[in-house]
């Protein structure tokens, strides 16, 4: 038994030494950037698409002869477990992005901490209330991107029927933020602006992530008569269910033909990070301090469209360019308050002011996190010219107006479970 | 009465012809007495099989780093202050996790609920911390957080067992539908706290606040360490472990030498859940925050080091230092060769049952029959 012991031992001291030599041998990193990644990049499209992004920055940074090393923590829940990642992350690198909303209340202590590590929370809206000055938000305008698969929705709409009753989109919502309100609200507008009389209907899942809801709403608008679909959730159980029941869907965060819906794909649009990345790297380069709030939009390619399914109507491509060139020029602005209304019943709780017609004249939106969790007080005016400004005066968007012309047909009051 | 035919096979079956038994060259047998010294053997060789087991696995993941395995590993650690801060915190929770639920196991009671007993205890703690007056002196919150949670996790605990000793109701089932009850609960009101976002954050009175934030960690394990001697205790030298570990053999035997096994029942499980909301109450106090994720599943990592580790609280302790070591460990070991989730699961779960197999040598005397190739050669000389 001793002699086994022995053997052991010997080959253990062996494994260790061998182990503190292939440590060595590495390319020397001008810049390290670590991720904190909500989920898996390789199963999630969320955190595949964060990757992707970072990825391409560091290709882009390896030609100019820079080399940027990149480190993931992948499937780090909103808890503490947020903090060590980040904590041990920061010990290597000189960035760290966070890629979820609520990985932010776990990256303040932690920047604190560590004055000399750059933070990002993508998605989070806490950085510009808190003033660290080592924390930063960033988003993109995904808005733009919805506004213009709104068009090609509406073209499709066009093209199926003539009447109101044919003009009917569906939506998949995954939750009733700002973040949701905000896409679907674009998605309708680009839709109404080639098809006058759209109406649309949602359906709420409760959850970012839930095939079965996703598949279940989808079927849900579809018996309510929607004859185009889109949605903002994470699955591929609205675009399956879609083309299970023949019926074009607007895709989200997934590639062209990502789950095999050729027939049905009609368009989808996405987030790409890498500019911001891109941004970011630069500004450590050079020294520069990085904004608290930063947006990209179509114009600066954070805001990526997808290419057209064979199911799209004809001259959509020639619609979605021109309104495209338009909102680069800044010409098209996606919340023009003449182009839509809204009513007192459906917003209840929203401070705004509109004129006699229902047109929006003065919104305060709800800007600034509050301190107290529980109190969402408006508190900046967000709408200039007639305009509703999303993600200027904050990256993460905050337009939460129901407007006229969507109608929720199921607020998901039967699901109480988060995933 | 008709008269019973009976099938004459049923009664006088043909006798099976009964090979005679044939000479085996492995023959294995029950093991009777184990010494402490095979124990520990066979402890150590397991786990230096696990480790290098693991370190295979690796290199099929990223071929060329088998070796990285143990850097990795070992880096996680002690790489640096936070790692081994942060490693002594993951060996903080599983090890206080397994120790509160051993009482209920040693008691052959298969509390699976652990987790929802955690999340109730410091659901309760957080309720406490939020809707408490901040006027109210913060050591006498902290109190009644603790107090709160240690009750919410006894109570949790309670309504299984008490269906279990009054309607010997199956308790895995039981206890595990009360963690997705207790899960529920904490999204409830996580959106009456914040509507908006379901987000039960940023709580402020009674959670610790200490200049150091390493003492975030230590208070934590010192509280852990404190729990694992008093169940040392509990179990080894009290009327009380004696009596749950009678009723965990034979309720019979425990029923007919006058213990109250309904009570029994009862107490032990309360004991169980009230440790349980003990975490959690260290959680959300270490936190500021609850969310029905706070615990990541370690609730039931719990059981299986419960389980490994024979009920036995040393054994414990070194199982939730090794689990600690290898989830830290294959997590650093990911993080650094860019490697999936499916790698540290699969590291996680192989380790274990390398170990678990391990048992087999425990349990077994393996003999070795060399005589069985004697005879053959025997015979063969004689035809």
């Amino acid at each position: 038994m001793k002699k086994v012991l022995r053997i052991l031992g010997l080959g253990a001291v062996t494994v260790l030494g061998t182990a503190g030599l292939s440590a060595c041998g590495e390319e020397e990193a001008d810049l390290t950037i670590g991720m904190v990644c909500i989920g898996d990049p390789a199963t999630s499209t969320y955190d595949g698409n964060f990757k992707n992004g970072l990825e391409d920055t560091k290709a882009y940074y390896k030609k100019q002869g820079y080399n940027i090393k990149t480190l993931y923590k992948k499937a780090v829940g909103e808890n503490d477990d947020a903090k060590a990642a980040a904590e041990e992350l920061a010990e290597e690198c000189d960035v760290v992005l966070l890629d979820s909303y609520g990985h932010q209340f776990w990256a303040g202590d932690v920047a604190k901490a560590n004055p000399n590590v750059k933070f990002v929370s993508c998605t989070g809206d806490l950085a510009a209330r808190d003033q660290t000055p080592n924390l930063y938000n960033a988003f993109a305008n995904i808005y733009e991107g919805r506004y213009l698969a709104g068009i090609a929705a509406g073209m499709k709409l066009n093209a199926i029927g003539s009447t109101a009753a044919d003009h009917v989109l569906g939506y998949v919502a995954a939750w009733p933020y700002a973040e949701v309100i905000s896409g679907y609200t674009a998605f309708y507008l680009g839709a109404k602006s080639v098809c006058p009389d759209v109406t649309m209907k949602t359906v709420v899942t409760k959850s970012w992530g839930d095939e079965s809801r996703e598949t279940t709403g989808a079927n849900k608008l579809i018996q309510a008569g929607c004859k185009v679909i889109s949605q903002h959730a994470d699955t591929y159980g609205a675009p399956r269910a879609c083309n299970t029941a023949n019926v074009p869907n607007v895709s989200y965060n997934v590639s062209a033909n990502g789950g095999n819906l050729s027939t049905t794909y009609l368009c989808s649009s996405r987030i790409n990070w890498t500019p911001y990345f891109n941004y970011v790297v630069d500004c450590v380069k050079e020294n520069k301090t990085i904004a608290y709030d930063w947006t990209g939009g179509i114009k600066e390619g954070s805001v990526v469209v997808g290419d057209l399914g064979s199911c799209a109507a004809e001259g959509t491509k020639a619609a979605m360019d021109e309104a495209a060139a338009k909102i680069k020029a800044g010409t098209l602005k996606v919340f023009d308050c003449s182009k839509f209304t809204v009513s007192k019943e459906n917003n209840p709780w929203a401070d705004y002011e509109a004129d006699a017609e229902g047109h929006v004249t003065s919104y305060t939106a709800n800007v600034v996190p509050d301190t107290e969790a529980n109190s969402y007080v408006g508190e900046t005016e967000v709408c200039v010219n007639g305009v509703i400004e999303e993600s200027t005066k904050r990256s993460a968007p905050y337009f939460e107006l129901n407007i006229d012309g969507i109608t929720c047909i199921d607020a998901g009051d039967a699901y109480n479970e988060n995933n | 009465m008709s008269e019973v035919k009976f099938d004459q096979k049923l009664i006088n079956p043909t006798p099976r012809k009964v090979k005679p038994a044939r000479e085996k060259f492995i023959h294995i047998t029950k093991k009777l007495d184990v010494s402490m010294k095979y124990k520990v053997i066979v402890r150590v060789i397991s786990i230096v099989t696990a480790l290098l087991v693991c370190a295979l696995i690796l290199n099929l993941f990223s071929p060329g780093h088998f070796g990285d395995f143990f850097s990795g590993s070992i880096n996680s650690l002690v790489g640096s202050d936070k790692k081994f801060f942060n490693s002594v915190y993951e060996f903080t929770l599983l090890l206080g996790l397994s120790i509160a639920v051993l009482p209920s196991f040693k008691m052959k009671f298969w509390n699976l609920g652990g987790e929802g007993q955690v999340l109730i205890g410091g659901l309760a703690a957080a309720l406490v911390s939020r809707y408490i007056s901040p006027s109210v002196p913060n050591f006498l919150t902290t109190i009644i957080m603790f107090v709160a949670a240690v009750v919410a996790g006894g109570i949790w605990a309670a309504i299984p067992a008490f269906f279990k000793a009054k309607f010997d109701t199956n308790e895995t089932l039981f206890t595990l539908m009360m963690n997705y009850i207790a899960t529920g609960l904490i999204i409830f009101f996580a959106f009456i706290a914040d509507p908006s976002h379901g987000l039960f954050t940023n709580l402020k009175n009674g959670i610790f606040n200490f200049s150091n934030s390493d003492m975030l960690i230590i208070v934590p394990f010192i509280v852990v360490v404190l729990m694992t001697a008093f169940m040392f205790g509990y179990l080894n030298y009290t009327k009380h472990g004696y009596e749950l570990s009678v009723v965990g053999e034979t309720r019979n035997t425990a029923k007919y030498i006058g213990i109250n096994v309904k009570g029994v029942i009862l107490r032990t499980v309360i004991i169980s859940g009230a440790l349980c909301g003990i975490i959690g109450y260290l959680s959300v106090a270490k936190q500021g925050s609850i969310s029905e994720n706070i615990m990541s599943g370690r609730g039931f990592t719990a059981v299986m080091i419960a389980w490994l580790g024979h009920m036995n609280v040393l054994e414990i302790v070194i199982m939730s230092f090794l689990v600690a070591f290898i989830t830290r460990g294959s997590g650093q070991v990911a993080t650094s060769l860019d490697l999936g989730t499916d790698f540290t699961k699969i590291t996680i779960a192989v380790f274990l049952i390398v170990i678990l197999a391990f048992e087999f040598f425990l349990n077994y005397d393996v003999h070795f029959n060399k005589n069985v190739f004697k005879n053959k050669k025997s015979k063969e000389v004689k035809e």
